[in-house]
C-alpha cells in the first residue's frame, strides 16, 4: 500500500493529490491518501482530510512507502523505518509562505535519509524504484535535556 | 511548576510531544487548535480556532488566550510554533510568564515567520539545525535536534 499525506496546512496541497490520483489509477497497489485541506477530490484512491496522531502512525505503519509534504511529520515516518519520498510544498504554489521544505527535503536527500520528488514523472519513477532510501532518526536526548534545563532555571 | 504548552496541532504537537521529558513531572496544559489530533490529548488542554496569518481570527484568539493565561497563570510557555505563540508569548511575558521557543525541525536555514517575531520576548530559545544561529541573535542555542 502507498500512502500519501499533505498534513494539517490550512493551504491545501492539491498537486500532491493530483498526481497520487493519476497514478492510483495506473498501479495495482492500492493507494491511501490523506489530504488535508485539498479542493481537488480523488476519484482513484481511499482518502479522508484528517485523522487522529494513533491513526496516523497506524497508516504509516501499514505503508510499503509514504509519499509526504516536506514537515517536521517526516520524523514519524523515518521513525517507523519506512521510505519516505518527500514532494515539498512550494511557495510559488501557494502552498506554504516559503520554501522551507524544500530546504528540509534537500538536506535529508543529501544525507541518503529520503527520496526527493519534484514532479510527476519523477513520483512515479520513485514508486515504482526496486528499493529507496530509509533514513535513522537522530536521538533528540540533548535537546530535551537543555529544554529541561531552561525550564528548571526560568521557573 | 505549571508550564502552558503552546503549538499548532500538526508536526508542531509531534515535536512538542517528543520533548515530554523535558517537562513531564511538571502540571502541563495544552493551548492549541481544535482538530481530531487535539481533542485525544491526555493531558488538560483549551482547543482554540485555527487562526493562521488571518489578523482578525489573531485577535480573537490573542483574546482567547489573554483569559487562559489570566485563568491559569502558568510560570512558563513552553511552544514549538506555529503562529499561536506570537499572542501567547507577548500576553504571557506582560503577565510575568517565562518562555521558551524550539524552532521546529522543519526550518533549516530560513527561519520562520513565528520564530522572528517571538525572538524578542523568548527567554529561552533553541534551534534545530546550526545554520540558522546565524539568522537570530546571541540568545539563539543550537542543543541538536530529533530528526
Amino acid at each position: 500500500m502507498i500512502f500519501a499525506r499533505v498534513g494539517t496546512h490550512n493551504a491545501p496541497f492539491d498537486r500532491l493529490v493530483r498526481w497520487m490520483d493519476d497514478i492510483a489509477c495506473q498501479i495495482e497497489e492500492p493507494v491511501v491518501a490523506q489530504i488535508g485541506a485539498a479542493t481537488f477530490r480523488p476519484e482513484h484512491c481511499q482518502h479522508f482530510r484528517f485523522c487522529t496522531s494513533e491513526e496516523m502512525r497506524q497508516w504509516i505503519h501499514r505503508a510499503r512507502v509514504v509519499v509526504t509534504h516536506g514537515g517536521a511529520s517526516v520524523r514519524e515516518i523515518v521513525g517507523a523505518k519506512r521510505p519516505a519520498i518527500i514532494v515539498p510544498r512550494l511557495k510559488r504554489f501557494g502552498e506554504v509562505s516559503d520554501d522551507h521544505q524544500l530546504e528540509l527535503a534537500q538536506v535529508l536527500a543529501r544525507r541518503g535519509a529520503i527520496t526527493l520528488v519534484m514532479t510527476e514523472v519523477e513520483l512515479e519513477a520513485a514508486l515504482h524504484a526496486p528499493s529507496l532510501p530509509i533514513g535513522q532518526l537522530q536521538s533528540p536526548e540533548s535537546l530535551i535535556r537543555a529544554v529541561r534545563e531552561a525550564i528548571e532555571h526560568l521557573g | 511548576m505549571k508550564i502552558a504548552l503552546v503549538c499548532s496541532h500538526g508536526g508542531h504537537l509531534s515535536e512538542i510531544m517528543e520533548l515530554a521529558d523535558a517537562y513531564s513531572g511538571h502540571d502541563a496544559f495544552f493551548i492549541t487548535y481544535d482538530a481530531p489530533r487535539t481533542r485525544v490529548l491526555a493531558e488538560r488542554k483549551y482547543l482554540l480556532r485555527n487562526i493562521g496569518f488571518n489578523p482578525f481570527l489573531m485577535a480573537i484568539a490573542a483574546a482567547q488566550i489573554m483569559l487562559i493565561l489570566l485563568w491559569e497563570r502558568p510560570h512558563i510557555i513552553l511552544s514549538t510554533g506555529a503562529e499561536i505563540a506570537i499572542p501567547a508569548f507577548y500576553i504571557g511575558r506582560l503577565l510575568s510568564a517565562r518562555t521558551i521557543y524550539v524552532e521546529t525541525v522543519a526550518r533549516v536555514v530560513t527561519p520562520s515567520l513565528t520564530g522572528r517575531w517571538v525572538y524578542p520576548v523568548t527567554n529561552a530559545f533553541f534551534v534545530q539545525w546550526p545554520d540558522l544561529l546565524a539568522c537570530y541573535g546571541p540568545k539563539a542555542q543550537h542543543k541538536g535536534g530529533m530528526l
